[in-house]
């Protein structure tokens, strides 16, 4: 029996004319429901093919991965949309709202489409831009945009939120309120969140921290006492 | 400049071809229309004067009233410039082939085989089956694909004049058998002008040889000038040169027409008199007639009284005799009544006195038989008395005691006889008596009897001569009534005699009255040098060309505006995608000039490959393709290309500036802004709230994809403005191509439906008479074939503008009222009915378009005569076929001083099949007063073949249209998709199907192409107006309406275009990369 996440000896090879690049080598890992999971590593580590793949946006050349018992790597291009559309939040670095819409309808986007979406003020109210709502993200700071993204990707309801360098494009003090946000969320909600990044300094609050290096997995620690946020310093 | 930027440049273009093609391809679409619309003008305009040139058509025709004698032609010969000469014939003649009519115009050909580079040999035939007429009796026909006559090489024709002069007048023969068929420069179109005889218009023309006419005088003169044929003689440098011996020509005229003018006057006069004398010997032969038919009519009427009066008389004498007859009657009947009596009372006394009578008798008779008896007894007695004396023995005393017995018996007997003559004659007396009383009753019987056989007889008789006088009193009272019905119907019929003749009386006077006006108005004969400015063939030829100008200014000025957007919009796409490049330029150094020369150069490469390629295509394409479409109704060999260098390189530097222009739009705001700003990624476009947000009914129903649908229509606007404008030409050219085809499609049915709602028209001889014309009038009105006729006055004239004239059909209608049922005039728009009034005219569309005059405006018109009146102009009625114009009787009177007299006659048929009309026009060409017979349904049918070729337009409308939607729309996706691409990764990350994403970027495109569509529609009524106007041909008007369908199909074509570049583009948009959404905004 497979754990809620399980990657099995997955390897990607990307081809780049009559090169061959092997982003991954081999990966293993589990990771169980309702887990906030660091994912961190150097730049090239392989990082972003692992949220690639896991986020049904790219698939294996070789190996296994199965969410919640269901063999993802096996699935088509459609049944990929469809693992996107209901089982996975996405937190993108540079947030990708649609400038045209206000903070209400950035939300919205994602929601029309899932079969048990949250409230869509609820959530808004819950990442703390009730003030905002009827704004466009150019009238919004970094870390508002970030929320809305969070915003976002939680009100879809998903079975995993995958978070691409969340904090990335934030300064430190935004940056902190959306882990804790994305930590709350987790804890609140049972949603497996899976961060990544190359700051090691967030493994800290990690309940599992896997660590990538050249394609393989370098460690995967599981942290016992993970600290909350506000107490995490990089 | 750096040959790295050149290396930068060449290897964008390589990387971007989509982007490339785009501009290249709009360019290429711009220049070809507006190069290939506009050289197709010099082209055919070329092409049509080298056919002039190679069959020498005339520089001047040279007409005059009073023709040429053989010294005018040497003056012409002698004229400074003038090259050939041709000193001919011309004249128009009928002929009938089966039931249909055809006016011809006669040309000459100078000798049997005329050489084509004798330069006397003007208006060469262009001989295309058959050969040339070498002897007279032959002729040429003009080739005719369209309107085909039905003649072929080897028919023979039977001309006639069509007037009433002989047409061997003229003629040396008028049976000409077809040798050959030809075409002439002299006639490019179907269309060959007006003529005085016959329909009004020349249906063909044919060439005989010159020795065939018989005139003193030549009618014109063909004159070539020399040089002239070295320039286009649709170009001003030919008219330089023949303009000079124009004048030339003109002042030979002046000199040479002088003298004849007094000649042509008395001519005139003499002709006028002859007509007087006429008019004069009609008049008392019409004065007799009727004064001939007044006394008939009295005879008749006295007649008439004297048979009244007899009748009467008769009728009394009748009575009388009736009256006798019955008194005698009566008396003999009072007669045998009192006979009657007597006989009843005799006999009744008679019967009562004979059995009294005979009993008497009876009684007589037995006393007389008792004494008879007694006397018997006696005579015995004495006998025995006798005996017994004689008996011997007898003592005396016995003797005497006997003697003494036998003395008393004698006494006895003597006692009994002598009473018997007592009795005897009382019985005769009673037996006569009653014998007589018998007889006397008898008698009497039998007088009554005949007295009652008289009665009857008298009875019998009266009877008899009753009836018999009854009789004849009907026979005479209907001999009277016939008489006086036949005597009112005489007076009647001499009335509208009378009447008529008076009419036509009046209107000989009239008639004459205008001549003697004319003769006193005649012109002093002139020379009219026509030169090609009144040639019909190249004028309108010319002006066809000149049309096509005019779409080529309209439809590139389009495309350019199109491709302008198109590469505003593109460009401005790479600006923004490069713009950290531009930065990164800036920082290290380069000028505004070498950052910006990438931009221009790239466009100026697509553009100039575009204009090279368009020029290539549109240049022989258009040319060729607008010419074919001509030559269905014109004579014209094939196109001669001629090289337009300076049109190639104007269109190609027009779209090339436009384009580098439209680039260095696009870069000039980068590069405005310093490499610091330019190396950030580009501050997001703050959403904004549009205009449609605020009407929050709406927009709260609006799905977000709706919503973003909206803002992003509203957000860039140089895309809204190409693809709207992009779009609504595609649908434009669209509803235009289409809207050709309803429009030309329904002139016919319009024409020959609506307007003209009868069947046939028959044209009168000129010479038939009022009564003649009724008689033929009143024929018709019987024959059930007909619907309903009525007579028109119909004359072909001529209206005025400037030096211009136009060919028009006057039409007068006899009975205004009933006209409405044979022609509706209404005005096209609002199909309002518009009424003939006493005091102006009405005229049809097209003519007041070509003549520009509206209603209240005063137009010039003649009636064939060349004599100019002015008319006011009370109404524009809808018409497309022919230019008319329609007078009340009344005001016909008025401006040409004769009353209206029907010329021809209108009829509508019950049934209007083929073969009824064949039989039909057969019967009524035989009648000697009629001269033609037109039905419509011919015409219609010929008419509808002509146009519907000119179908392909639509063809090559559909191709530009399609050209364009794919140009621009493609732009539009390519545009937006690479814009966007970020956006699209993200939903696709967000978990859109396939489907959703194009939904969500095609949203935009479909509602784009609608807005567009849309707009189009109505921006297609402008264009198709445009098309319309300038594709007429001069006397037909096409319709302006497009069909519903049209309209329709033109969104649904609009759309499925859309839709194809849409499915085009679906590839691209599956291929963007969902890793497209974690890169860093550049």
């Amino acid at each position: 029996m497979p754990s809620y996440i399980e990657f099995q000896n997955v390897k990607k090879i990307y081809h780049m004319g009559e090169v061959d690049i092997e982003a991954l080598s081999g990966v293993d890992f589990s990771i169980d429901k309702g887990e906030f999971v660091v994912i961190a590593g150097a730049s090239g580590a392989g990082k972003s093919t692992i949220l690639n793949i896991l986020g049904g946006m790219d698939s294996v050349s070789s190996g296994k991965i199965y969410v919640d018992g269901n063999e993802i790597s096996s699935y088509n291009a459609r049944q990929l949309t469809t693992y996107r559309r209901y089982d996975i939040g996405f937190v993108f670095q540079f947030y990708n709202l649609v400038q045209n819409l206000t903070v209400q309808e950035n939300v919205e986007l994602a929601t029309q489409i899932c079969k048990d979406p949250l409230d869509i003020v609820e959530t808004i109210r819950a990442v703390g831009l009730e003030d905002r709502m009827h704004n466009f993200p150019a009238q919004l700071s970094g870390g508002e945009q970030q929320r809305v993204a969070i915003a976002r990707a939680i009100a879809k309801n998903p079975k995993i939120l995958l978070c691409d360098e969340p904090t990335g494009a934030l300064d430190y003090h935004t940056g902190k309120a959306v882990l804790k946000l994305l930590q709350d969320t987790c804890r609140n909600q049972g949603v497996s969140v899976i961060v990544i990044t190359h700051n090691l300094a967030l493994t800290a609050m990690g309940d599992k921290v896997i660590k990538v290096r050249n394609g393989k997995i370098e460690s995967v620690t599981v942290n016992e006492d993970p600290l909350p946020v506000e107490r995490i310093e990089y | 400049m750096p040959s790295s930027l050149w290396k930068d440049t060449l290897r964008e273009i390589k990387k971007t071809l989509g982007r490339f093609f785009s501009i290249f391809a709009i360019v290429a679409i711009g220049v070809a229309f507006f190069a290939g619309v506009k050289a197709s003008v010099p082209d055919m305009k070329y092409t049509a004067d080298a056919y002039f040139d190679e069959y020498n058509l005339l520089d001047f025709r040279i007409v005059s009233t009073v023709g040429f004698t053989k010294e005018d032609v040497q003056a012409i010969r002698e004229v400074k410039g003038v090259e050939g000469v041709d000193a001919t014939y011309t004249m128009e003649a009928l002929t009938m082939v089966g039931p249909q009519q055809l006016t011809l115009k006669v040309h000459a050909l100078p000798e049997a085989d005329p050489r084509a580079d004798d330069p006397d040999y003007i208006n060469q035939a262009n001989l295309q089956e058959g050969r040339m007429p070498r002897t007279s009796g032959e002729c040429l026909i003009e080739k005719n694909d369209i309107g085909d006559s039905g003649l072929k090489i080897g028919d023979t024709i039977v001309l006639s004049s069509g007037t009433n002069t002989d047409i061997s007048e003229s003629l040396k023969t008028k049976e000409y058998t077809i040798v050959g068929t030809t075409f002439n420069p002299n006639y490019l179109s179907y269309e060959k002008g007006s003529s005085s005889i016959g329909s009004g218009k020349i249906d063909n023309y044919i060439m005989i040889l010159k020795d065939d006419f018989k005139s003193e005088y030549y009618t014109e003169v063909n004159v070539t000038v020399k040089g002239a044929k070295d320039y286009n003689s649709y170009e001003e440098a030919y008219f330089e040169i023949t303009d000079k011996v124009k004048t030339a020509l003109e002042d030979v005229g002046a000199d040479r027409s002088e003298f004849r003018f007094e000649e042509i006057k008395k001519l005139a006069n003499e002709k006028y008199e002859e007509g007087l004398a006429e008019y004069e010997d009609g008049k008392k032969l019409y004065e007799e007639e009727i004064t001939k038919a007044k006394d008939a009519l009295e005879d008749a009427k006295i007649k008439l009284a004297v048979g009244e009066n007899t009748l009467q008389i008769e009728k009394k004498n009748y009575e009388v005799k009736m009256a006798e007859g019955k008194q005698q009657l009566e008396t003999a009947k009072a007669q045998l009544a009192s006979g009657q009596q007597i006989y009843q009372n005799i006999k009744k006394e008679f019967d009562e006195r004979k059995p009294q009578l005979e009993e008497q008798l009876t009684k007589l008779e037995g006393q007389l038989d008792t004494i008879k008896e007694q006397v018997q007894r006696i005579d015995e007695q004495i006998a025995q008395t006798k005996q017994q004396l004689e008996q011997p023995g007898l003592t005396d005393l016995e003797k005497e005691l006997l003697n003494q017995r036998l003395t008393s018996l004698q006494q006895q007997k003597d006692v009994a006889e002598a009473a018997l003559p007592m009795i005897e004659p009382t019985i005769s007396a009673i037996r006569s008596q009653l014998e007589n009383t018998q007889s006397q009753l008898q008698m009497m019987e039998e007088y009554l009897r005949i007295l009652q056989q008289q009665i009857d007889e008298g009875e019998r008789e009266l009877e008899e001569g009753k009836k018999t006088a009854e009789l004849q009193f009907a026979l005479a009272e209907q001999e009277l009534i016939d008489g006086r019905a036949s005597l009112i119907s005489g007076q009647m019929e001499l009335a509208k005699q009378e009447k008529k003749g008076l009419e036509e009386l009046e209107l000989a006077e009239e008639k004459l009255e205008k001549a003697k006006r004319d003769i006193e108005e005649l012109p002093q004969p002139q020379w009219y040098v026509l030169d090609r400015h009144s040639h019909y063939s190249y004028m309108d030829y010319g002006s066809v060309a000149d049309r096509m100008d005019g779409i080529s200014k309209v439809f590139p000025l389009f495309f350019f505006l199109v491709a302008a957007l198109v590469c505003l919009t593109t460009m401005t796409r790479m600006v923004e995608e490069q713009r950290s490049m531009i930065g990164t330029m800036k920082a290290l150094g380069y000028g505004k000039a070498a950052i910006a020369f990438k931009y221009v150069f790239y466009a100026f490469v697509a553009s100039v490959l575009g204009s090279i390629v368009g020029c290539a295509i549109g240049m022989t394409l258009f040319p060729t393709v607008i010419f074919n479409a001509w030559a269905l109704m014109y004579t014209i060999p094939h196109i001669k290309f001629v090289m337009q260098p300076v049109l190639a390189f104007t269109a190609s530097f027009i779209v090339i500036g436009i384009t580098m222009a439209a680039a260095y739009a696009a870069v000039y705001k980068e590069l405005m802004e310093v490499p610091s700003q330019l190396m950030r990624p580009k501050a997001p476009k703050v959403g904004k709230k549009i205009l449609l947000e605020r009407i929050t009914v709406l927009w709260s129903r609006f799905s977000f994809i709706q919503k973003v649908t909206a803002r992003n229509i509203f957000r860039y606007k140089k895309r809204f403005l190409m693809t709207v404008i992009g779009i609504s030409g595609c649908t434009a050219l669209l509803v235009a191509g289409f809207g050709i085809q309803d429009s030309i499609g329904e002139v016919v049915s319009r024409q020959y439906g609506d307007i003209m709602q009868y069947d046939l028209s028959v044209m009168f001889d000129k010479d038939a008479s009022l009564s003649q014309k009724e008689e033929i009038m009143d024929a018709l009105a019987k024959d059930g074939r007909f619907e309903a006729l009525m007579g028109v006055g119909q004359y072909n004239g001529n209206a005025y503008d400037g030096s211009e004239t136009e060919a028009i059909t006057i039409v007068v209608p006899s009975d205004i009222e009933a006209f409405k049922q044979f022609v509706s005039l209404h005005t096209r728009i609002g199909q309002k009915e518009q009424e003939l009034s006493g005091d102006s005219v009405l005229i049809s569309e097209k003519l007041s378009m070509n003549l520009n005059v509206s209603k209240g405006d005063t137009m010039i018109i003649d009636d064939g005569d060349g004599i100019q009146r002015e008319v006011k102009v009370g109404g524009i009625v809808e018409n497309y076929i022919g230019h008319y114009v329609y007078m009340a009787p009344g005001y016909y009177k008025d401006i040409f001083h004769v009353r209206q007299v029907d010329t021809a006659l209108l009829a509508k048929l019950n049934d209007a099949a083929p073969e009824v009309e064949v039989t039909l026009g057969n019967e009524l060409m035989k009648d000697e007063q009629i001269t033609s017979v037109t039905f419509y349904s011919g015409i219609a049918e010929s008419f509808q073949d002509t146009i519907a070729s000119l179908s392909f337009v639509v063809v090559v409308l559909i191709i530009a249209a399609g050209m364009l939607a794919f140009v621009v729309l493609y732009n539009l996706t390519n545009v937006n998709i690479s814009e966007r691409v970020r956006e699209i990764a993200t939903i696709k990350v967000l978990g859109f199907y396939d489907k959703e994403v194009s939904a969500y970027v095609y949203r935009e495109n479909i509602f784009l192409t609608m807005i567009g569509a849309f707009c189009g529609l109505f921006l297609g009524i402008g264009l198709h107006q445009l098309i319309m106007n300038l594709a007429e041909l001069e006397s037909v008007m096409f319709g302006r309406n497009i069909a519903l369908l049209s309209f329709v199909l033109s969104f649904l074509i609009t759309m499925l275009f859309s839709i194809i570049v849409n499915l085009v583009m679906y590839r691209k948009l599956k291929e963007v990369p969902m890793v497209e959404s974690l890169k860093s905004v550049e």
